[in-house]
């Protein structure tokens, strides 16, 4: 723990002036880290439901809240999950993976309908949700890519986006995005190192041809942050140039081919101002004076037996549309320096001494922690007997899936 | 000190003062005068990159006049403000300087009117004008990227007019009751947003916005305020005292308790903001033992609000334009009982009070999000139910004596996350319902040792000197707790000022 403490006035000079006297403290302060000394944490459902206008077989995700030293949600597995509608239709939900509830049939959301989630916990629990209706659709215009330099003076890839509503009965709109990028891995080689043999005393090693793909591999990520864009007091329901994505030029993902999927949902004024305070809770700021008031966020699912649970996630019902571009670097930086790749590479030659369990490169191996890439005819890099290189820079299913995704043209 | 070795640190400073003026000046049998001015500052930085500061200013002027024998009359004008500012010198290209201020000019003419001996009529009329500029922020230095921002200034002119009648009816039963009308008028310039009904308010539901001119009348409040009390004899020394008021206040405080510096501002009544109301019942029964030496007294109080306010969850807290759109107003109550015992006398006198009381809000709104925690009440910003303080003096002899000081407060509530959860492919932090949690109990001790001057009556001033040690048990007490989200992960922190004794000289002097 810090502190100082300084006086810095004591006004004496006036002090004739006055009757009664001043006073002066000594002040010191610190700012520390706070421990708790009880646990505050809160074992919640979590429901994340989407269904749109789209007919396909929705999908509802059941989790649990779970502790800031735990990495992952639990899943809430064994629910009885269903969404009806007005119409008097029933859609059940079946747990195909853990967590995971998919639709029996496809469905699509339909314009004047009210829908609403029921959710029935392993442990007898009961969930509704208040009813909702899907918005009135609407079309992206257009989707492009555009070389920038940002606010930031960072250059780079904007993804930019139109969108036209003559109804203009939308209004309304949240963005996500799904990007995959083409992966080479820089020291790839056809070939691999493998431990045959390993002895007190004695070990071989092989190389071989590599069983997989492992030099070209696609990426995939998802938006994580909260897009949303209203355009209520505007003369019309448009959106011009609103950027989705800013990529800088320096990020790995642009170096060979990029492809972004953009899906633009017309929210109902009820989901627009749940993501909207979503996204304020979320935000980091920069300063602690700019803080927002924190608080539970409801969610439009209530428990039919304790008005009082708290219930984190929403159901939304919102129309979607959907759009997919493509770009190569050359396209916008032809001729220029390709953006550095992940990680930088560097080459090693771990040697084969020590005993049985002991040996540096053998270990290396079997954890996959290093990929072969040359005979070590050199020793420039060390004494073993590969040159040997990171599994990111050696081996692309590392970064990515080898499987060549159904959308991807060249 | 290690600390002076810690950069963050190092530049910490940290000043206080304050300043008390009161001169009285009786003119003549009729006439006397009384003035008092008041000035303080605290200034004082947590971490070396920001500098708050905080200012009240005072004065008053109090005229009184005796007209004959029955009535007399007091003219007071009175003014005060308050200010506080920030300096914030970060590392990064958003430094800035904020300011705010709360300024309060009132006339009152009370006047007294001895009718009887039984009945004695106090009457008068008063006008306050309030200003608040609610704050602005602008860059400091040449890399700043802050843009300058300025809230609109607020104004607004409450009147009242009063009576009241001091009855008393025998030798036991003193009954003072009394009617004010108060009237609020919010004053322009301003502009005014009129909000759509049936949706929550929000930028988006401005389906007008009203500019008025300086001076304009945007909304008038008001209503008339009853004030009872009455003290009653049970025994010679026993009493017995009962009140009952119900008032408007149109300056409202927004307190906010989630940053390093917990901030309070404040924001007058206007189209979209209502007045607040009060109704506070007491009732209370005082003992003096052994003639006056001891006294014991029990006192408690049942307060109901109106249009009080907080912030909705999300809420920007500071230098919000729409800040109607960021709050909400609701039901209050607050309850509490007092224990005191005092001793007046004595080599060792001093007194320990106990306070138990407790301060609930109530947001229930139409929409979801004008609701807090579900519609149901919940503790307030202000609720910390235990409260003890103890004060014992001790005088050696007529110019040494030592004085204690010890205070013991229930921790105020705060709002804490309390774990993750996924949703659409994002990690994002739950938080509690409002104010489930609190931060750490405060408690404090102070002692000091008092020196007078020696008691020649001729000497041209009175003086003593007090050597205090402030924290005496070094206790870390939290100012305030928060949390930080940094690359996702949730950070906690605590605020403390004096966590270690602190020792002090004064010099008073008295003329």
């Amino acid at each position: 723990m810090s502190m100082i403490a300084k006086i810095i006035r004591f006004g004496k000079n006036k002090m004739q002036l006055f009757l009664v006297g001043i006073c002066s403290f000594l002040w010191n302060s610190c700012v520390e880290p706070f421990e708790p000394t009880v646990d505050y944490f809160e074992d919640i459902l979590v429901i994340d439901a989407l269904i749109t206008n789209q007919n396909k077989q929705h999908e509802i995700t059941l989790t649990r809240s779970f502790r800031f030293e735990e990495k992952e949600a639990k899943s809430e597995t064994n629910a009885a999950v269903k969404i009806t509608d007005s119409n008097g239709n029933t859609y059940i939900f079946k747990e195909t993976d853990e967590g995971k509830y998919v639709s029996e049939q496809s469905f699509a959301a339909i314009p004047d309908l009210e829908y609403q989630l029921y959710i029935t916990t392993e442990n007898g629990k009961s969930y509704t949700s208040s009813k909702m209706k899907v918005p009135v659709a609407s079309t992206i215009e257009n989707l492009h890519a555009e070389r920038i330099t940002n606010s930031d003076g960072i250059e780079g890839m904007s993804i930019l986006l139109d969108s036209y509503d003559p109804t203009g009965d939308a209004r309304l709109y949240r963005y996500e995005y799904e990007e995959t990028w083409k992966i080479i891995a820089p020291y790839w080689t056809p070939y691999d190192a493998v431990v045959q043999i390993e002895g007190q005393d004695t070990f071989s090693l092989n190389v071989i041809l590599r069983e997989q793909e492992e030099r070209v591999c696609y990426g995939t990520q998802f938006s994580k942050n909260i897009i949303s864009k209203s355009t209520l007091g505007l003369s019309e329901d448009r959106i011009n140039n609103f950027s989705i994505r800013f990529i800088d030029r320096d990020n790995y993902i642009l170096t060979y081919r990029y492809s972004i999927l953009v899906k633009q949902y017309v929210v109902s004024p009820e989901t627009f101002s749940y993501y909207d305070v979503l996204k304020k809770l979320s935000q980091s700021e920069t300063n602690a004076f700019s803080e927002n008031q924190p608080g539970f966020l409801p969610s439009n699912i209530f428990s039919v037996d304790d008005p009082n649970e708290n219930i984190a996630g929403y159901f939304e019902v919102s129309s979607v549309d959907e759009k997919r571009i493509f770009f190569n670097y050359d396209d916008f930086f032809n001729g220029e320096a390709l953006p550095p790749y992940y990680e930088a590479c560097t080459i090693t030659a771990p040697s084969t001494d020590g005993t049985y369990g002991k040996r540096p490169l053998l270990n290396f191996l079997y954890d996959n922690a290093l990929r072969y890439y040359g005979p070590n005819f050199t020793q420039e890099f060390g004494a073993g007997p590969f040159e040997m290189v990171s599994p990111e820079c050696g081996d692309c299913t590392t970064l990515g899936s080898n499987i060549v995704p159904d959308f991807w043209t060249e | 000190m290690k600390a002076l070795d810690d950069d963050e640190l190092a530049n910490s400073k940290a000043s206080f003062y304050d300043f008390i003026v009161k001169y009285n000046h009786k003119i003549n049998q009729n006439n006397e005068i009384k003035t008092t001015a008041y000035f303080s500052k605290d200034l004082f930085s947590i971490t070396s990159d920001s500098l708050y500061s905080y200012s009240n200013r005072l004065f008053s002027f109090n005229w009184g006049h005796k007209f004959n024998e029955k009535n007399t009359g007091n003219i007071i004008l009175a003014n005060s403000q308050y200010k506080f500012n920030i300096d914030y010198d970060g590392a990064s290209n958003d430094d800035f300087l904020l300011g705010y201020q709360v300024d309060e000019t009132e006339v009152k003419l009370k006047m007294k009117y001895l009718y009887t001996k039984a009945h004695t009529f106090t009457y008068g009329l008063s006008g306050k004008y309030y200003s608040v500029q609610p704050g602005e922020i602008n860059p400091s230095g040449n890399e700043s990227l802050i843009a300058p921002k300025s809230v609109a200034k607020e104004a607004g002119l409450e009147t009242a007019l009063f009576a009241s009648d001091n009855y008393e009816v025998n030798d036991r039963l003193l009954i003072d009751i009394g009617i004010r009308y108060s009237m609020f008028a919010v004053l322009g310039p301003s502009e005014q947003h009129i909000y759509a009904e049936n949706v929550p308010k929000s930028e988006s539901a401005v389906i007008e916005t009203k500019t008025y001119d300086k001076g304009a009348i945007v909304k008038v409040y008001g209503g008339p305020e009853f004030r009872t009390s009455l003290r009653y004899y049970l025994k010679p020394d026993v009493s017995l005292k009962a009140s009952y008021n119900n008032s408007y206040q149109y300056i409202n405080t927004l307190s906010n308790n989630t940053t390093s510096s917990p901030i309070d501002t404040w924001k007058l009544s206007d189209l979209n903001i209502k007045p607040q109301q009060g109704t506070l019942y007491s009732l209370g029964i005082y003992k003096n033992i052994n003639s006056a030496d001891y006294e014991l007294s029990l006192e408690g109080y049942y307060k109901n609000l109106k249009n009080t306010l907080d912030f909705k969850t999300r809420a920007t807290l500071l230098l919000n334009d729409n800040i109607e759109t960021e709050i909400l107003q609701g039901e209050g109550k607050a309850y509490g009982a007092e224990l005191l015992l005092k001793k007046n006398i004595g080599k060792l006198n001093g007194w320990i009070s106990y306070t138990y009381s407790r301060s609930f809000y109530k947001f229930d709104g139409d929409f979801r999000e004008e609701q807090i925690n579900g519609g149901n009440f919940f503790p307030s910003n202000f609720d910390k139910p235990h409260d003890l303080s103890v004060v014992a003096n001790y005088a050696f002899t007529q110019r040494f004596s030592v004085s204690s000081n010890f205070v013991y407060q229930t921790g105020r509530p705060v709002t804490f996350p309390i774990g993750n959860y996924t949703f659409n492919n994002s990690d994002f932090v739950l938080y509690s319902n409002r104010n489930q949690n609190r931060i750490p109990d405060y408690y404090r001790l102070d002692l000091s040792f008092n020196v007078e001057g020696n008691h020649k009556k001729k000497k041209l001033a009175h003086s003593f000197w007090s050597l205090s040690i402030y924290n005496v048990l070094g206790r870390n007490n939290p100012y305030s707790v928060f949390f930080v989200t940094d690359e996702g992960e949730v950070k906690a922190y605590q605020t403390s000022i004096f966590t270690i004794p602190i020792p002090s000289l004064t010099y008073n002097l008295k003329f």
